[in-house]
């Protein structure tokens, strides 16, 4: 396999026209799907087909999602989605700390399922399995790619257009990332000026910096506000080997 | 059985018991007066004049016969025989013949013998008259009575005094008229007299030689006296201190002096007063005639005492029928229980009182003049006029007697007795009187209910009864009764000690129970246990009962929120399930070639799947919201979430072509908040605003300190007339226009609300006219 259009993904789900409508649309990207109607079947399916991503509902019969993600990563590393009806921050959290390494909220926006598939498998297939590590003048933090050398910034691995003060503000937040700064901090990094009501200037800032790294700035992976106190960039995991 | 409880019975039963008593009291009151009747004529022989004898024939044997010799001759001085003759004829015992004159009323025999001299009116010896009864004698200083009546035999000094000096003083038991005299034998000239108290009559001489009685003083005290308060009367006092050791004192009335006389100048007189020997008896005749009369007195009074016993069997049925009027009062057949008269609508105290004026009286006219008045007028002469007086009286007294306590008896069968009470009614007036002061003043209603339930009230009129008692008691030992300051000042501390102490017991469980409410306030519902004595154990019981109702009702609260909550994600994964395939094919059917007019439904189906899913986003978060629950609480800064979410909707606001001016009033505002909902309420604020405001007006946003809080305020005009209240408005689903031509979904204020309180905070929509005011108060968080 050269291209991640040539992926197969397992696309598990008890409610099969959502399988089916999903597996539509990854088909006319040209991957190729599995289905799976519950944890089992998804499970029997890994172990007869080479699978490069799964697509996983929770709440199914027989073998639950979490369930079957745990017991799939006792043998493989390959990403797991998890597609979930269950949008509360807690869920996410379990289903992240249980192996999964993306969840997307029923119901989903079918492009951006499509972007966080690809965002996945690209980061899973051509960049390999590696994440949030310094190599050399670059720094990788789940899907982004920070060169310092070519100040340039790449998400999945596609390389983004940021004007220079987005990629200096950037630069400060992924060499810290997980740290928590205010938009005074940032202000007074970034621009080298006395900082005065600098607020609302940052968060525009931040704003356009999301649109352009992330797949659904609503819901942002990596560029985090935290509201009223500052912004960071989330110190990913990454996939667990 | 039913004759016995019939009114009648007992009329006749008490009528009947009357009558048998009249017939008891008149036979019994007839046999009393025949008795009186025989003591009154009584005779007893010893009151015949055995004294007044006895007397005077001592008197003329040791002042006249000792003095004679055997032929009868004189043996002392002239002045002595003369001043023994005036003193005998003083006595009466001498006529002015110089005869020895004797009265015995001619009823007694007597013997005297004096040195060999003998004075008898009868032939009989002295050992004839010495009988075994009725008889009197003196022999050997002892005097011997041998007497019918009660048999008593005298063996007393006889009173006379006598001064060894040839003086003598005789005290002669003050029956005969002229009881005493005094003799002075050896100078009897110029004798003067005085009569003391007992009517004796003293002779002395004023010319200082003879001396006054003045015997030893301490001993004879009584005559000494009498002699010294001659002397005071005579200005002539004489203290004890003054008296000589030896001889007498004479006063002098001529020159008013007293003159000590010497023992030397008194002549012993000779014989001896011992050898007198004096027996009396009454004549054989008077013995006789006593005789008689003693045996008619025995006889009736063996006839009294016998019509007294035939009387016995009578005055018993009276007491039974007494008996039984009493035990049956009151019983009404009709009834079947025992009733009260009209009589007993009357006081308890009244028959007490009559009851108590009867025997009053009775008593008064019994001990008092009335019956003796009766006998002085010689009534109970007419044998039968005194005793119907006395079974009139005693009968109506017994009558009164016992219908009164029939009524009393009737009273206590009817349990009427101390309720119909005068005193009763009294204190039961002033109880009341109590409670309505006590309702007037506490607003509450003084019960033996309430008493018995408010273990508080109840203490407390127990401890004010004690205080009160007490105090009394305090009051009146010390009034008197001589009881020590030291002994009622430990009265009082240890009264004092003992209100206290269980005062402090008493504060003590109120403190507890003030815990308890504060820990109920606190969230704790457990259990707190007293003893069943303390004040507080009803209230604590009640306040267990509450905890309980509440801890109930917050379990099934609790319970209620998370099956709600369980239900919320249920429906909205239902929804959302659907709503994932719906939007999944819409997706798949725009990529499609269709018609231009199939492709415009798609992109409405698009739109409006879209906004489905907001709508079920919203409110799911919504029902959380209003749950409470997984609220994250930290401390972020409100100045940098404003501006955070200002930055964040730029495009939004520039998009909208409204103006957003700020007014932050702080450098900082931190609060206690979780960002993202806090994010979200000023984001649902800021999207309303800029959806309702008119065209061309400025939305304010501003932040002040107020207070402990801070107050984020969000004005704008609205562009539509706002027809609802505030409250309406963050219902659910309300929405600004009423024609809905707009986006939204109207939960937008609901959630700001929601979210706001879940962040411990206050939301308030407030509408003047046009201008539509949010507010949204968060208390300062300590930095």
């Amino acid at each position: 396999m050269n291209t991640i259009t040539e992926a197969s993904i397992l696309v598990v789900d008890d409610d099969r026209d959502i399988v089916n409508a999903i597996a539509k649309l990854l088909e006319k990207e040209g991957y190729t799907i599995y289905k799976a109607y519950n944890g089992l079947e998804a499970i029997d399916c890994l172990m007869q087909n080479e699978i490069h991503l799964i697509l996983i509902d929770i709440m199914m019969p027989k073998m639950d999602g979490l369930s079957a993600m745990m017991k799939i990563r006792t043998t493989k590393n390959i990403p797991i989605i998890v597609l979930s009806a269950k949008s509360e921050d807690s869920d996410k959290i379990l289903g992240l700390s249980m192996g999964a390494d993306d969840y997307i909220t029923k119901p989903y926006n079918p492009m951006e399922l499509a972007a966080r598939v690809q965002s996945n498998l690209r980061r899973y297939l051509s960049l390999g399995a590696a994440d949030s590590t310094k190599i050399g003048s670059c720094i990788r933090i789940g899907g982004l790619t920070l060169d310092r050398e070519a100040k340039q910034i790449y998400a999945d691995g596609e390389p983004v257009k940021l004007t220079a003060t987005e990629y200096k503000i950037t630069e400060l937040l992924m060499e810290n990332a997980g740290r928590i700064f205010s938009a005074e901090e940032i202000y007074s990094r970034v621009w080298n000026e006395e900082c005065y009501s600098v607020e609302n200037t940052v968060m525009v800032h931040i704003r356009h910096i999301r649109e352009k790294i992330e797949i659904n700035p609503g819901e942002p992976r990596y560029l985090k506000v935290v509201w009223g106190i500052g912004y960071k960039i989330e110190k990913i995991g990454g996939i667990k080997p | 059985m039913k004759f016995l409880k019939m009114k009648i019975t007992r009329i006749l039963a008490f009528v009947a018991a009357c009558i048998l008593t009249a017939f008891c009291t008149f036979g019994a009151s007839k046999a009393l007066i025949s008795r009186e009747k025989i003591y009154n004529g009584s005779y007893y022989i010893h009151e015949a004049g055995y004294y007044e004898l006895m007397s005077e024939l001592w008197a003329v044997s040791a002042i006249y016969l000792r003095n004679l010799d055997s032929n009868g001759s004189f043996t002392g001085s002239a002045e002595l025989e003369k001043s023994t003759e005036k003193a005998m004829q003083q006595l009466g015992l001498m006529d002015y013949d110089g005869n020895i004159t004797i009265d015995d009323n001619g009823l007694f025999d007597y013997y005297v013998y004096c040195g060999g001299r003998e004075l008898s009116n009868t032939d009989k010896s002295f050992d004839e008259l010495l009988g075994t009864d009725y008889s009197y004698s003196y022999e050997n200083g002892i005097i011997h009575a041998v007497m019918p009546e009660d048999n008593m035999i005298w063996q007393e000094d006889f009173s006379w005094y006598s001064t060894n000096y040839g003086m003598y003083y005789y005290y002669l038991g003050g029956f005969s008229k002229k009881a005493a005299v005094a003799v002075f034998d050896y100078d009897t000239t110029d004798l003067n007299c005085y009569t003391d108290a007992y009517g004796v009559d003293i002779y002395y001489k004023t010319d200082g030689t003879t001396p006054l009685p003045f015997m030893e003083y301490s001993e004879y005290n009584d005559i000494g006296e009498t002699t010294m308060e001659y002397a005071e009367e005579n200005d002539s006092y004489v203290s004890e201190d003054e008296l000589p050791s030896s001889g007498y004192l004479i006063y002098n009335s001529d020159n008013k002096q007293w003159v000590h006389i010497d023992n030397k100048k008194f002549v012993n007189i000779p014989g001896d007063c011992s050898q007198i020997k004096i027996c009396i008896r009454p004549t054989e005749q008077v013995i006789a005639e006593y005789e008689s009369i003693i045996s008619e007195r025995d006889r009736e009074l063996k006839e009294f005492a016998e019509s007294m016993i035939n009387l016995v069997p009578a005055a018993l049925a009276a007491v039974v029928l007494f008996v039984f009027f009493i035990a049956a009062g009151g019983y009404s057949i009709e009834q079947k229980k025992y009733v009260t008269g009209s009589f007993e609508k009357l006081f308890t105290e009244l028959p007490l009182f009559i009851i108590l004026a009867v025997v009053l009286c009775g008593g008064f006219l019994i001990s008092t003049d009335v019956f003796y008045t009766l006998k002085e007028q010689k009534i109970y002469n007419q044998p039968m006029l005194l005793p119907i007086f006395y079974t009139a009286a005693f009968t109506l007294l017994i009558a009164i007697i016992f219908a009164m306590l029939n009524s009393v008896f009737i009273r206590m069968k009817c349990r009427c007795f101390i309720k119909g009470s005068l005193v009763y009614r009294f204190m039961a007036w002033i109880w009341r009187k109590i409670k309505a002061a006590y309702k007037k003043m506490m607003g509450g209603i003084i019960s033996w209910k309430m008493l018995k339930n408010n273990l508080f009230m109840r203490s407390f009129f127990i401890r004010l009864a004690i205080a009160f008692i007490a105090g009394i008691a305090v009051v009146l030992l010390g009034i008197d009764w001589n009881v020590p300051a030291e002994l009622i000042v430990i009265c009082g501390l240890v009264i004092l000690g003992g209100y206290i102490w269980f005062n402090l017991r008493d504060f003590k469980y109120l403190s507890g129970l003030e815990e308890q409410i504060s820990d109920m306030n606190g969230g704790d519902y457990g259990k707190k246990e007293v003893p069943e004595g303390a004040v507080t154990y009803t209230m604590t019981e009640k306040l267990n009962n509450i905890s309980d109702g509440i801890q109930a009702a917050v379990d099934r609260q609790i319970k209620s929120e998370r099956m709600k909550i369980d239900l919320v994600t249920n429906v909205s994964h239902d929804l959302k399930t659907p709503l994932t395939s719906i939007i999944s094919y819409i997706n798949l059917l725009s990529a499609e070639e269709l018609n231009p007019a199939a492709s415009d439904y798609v992109k409405i189906l698009e739109k409006k799947s879209e906004r489905l899913r907001a709508i079920v986003s919203d409110l799911f978060d919504l029902a959380k919201a209003t749950s409470r629950t997984d609220v994250q609480l930290e401390m972020i800064d409100a100045v940098i979430l404003i501006g955070q979410v200002l930055g964040d909707m730029d495009d939004k606001i520039s998009a909208s072509g409204m103006e957003i001016r700020t007014n932050i009033n702080a450098e900082s505002a931190p609060v206690m908040a979780e960002g993202k909902k806090l994010y979200r309420v000023m984001q649902n604020l800021i999207d309303n605003a800029l959806k309702y405001s008119l065209t061309g007006t400025r939305i304010w946003l501003s932040l002040d300190a107020d207070g402990g809080e801070y107050v984020i305020t969000l004005k704008n005009i609205s562009a539509y007339e706002m027809k609802f209240t505030p409250d309406e408005i963050t219902e659910r689903f309300t929405r600004g226009d009423e024609s809905r031509t707009s986006e939204g979904n109207g939960l937008g204020l609901s959630i700001a609300k929601s979210f706001t309180e879940a962040c411990g905070g206050e939301f308030e929509i407030k509408i003047d006219g046009d201008l539509f005011i949010a507010e949204i108060r968060l208390p300062i968080a300590e930095k």
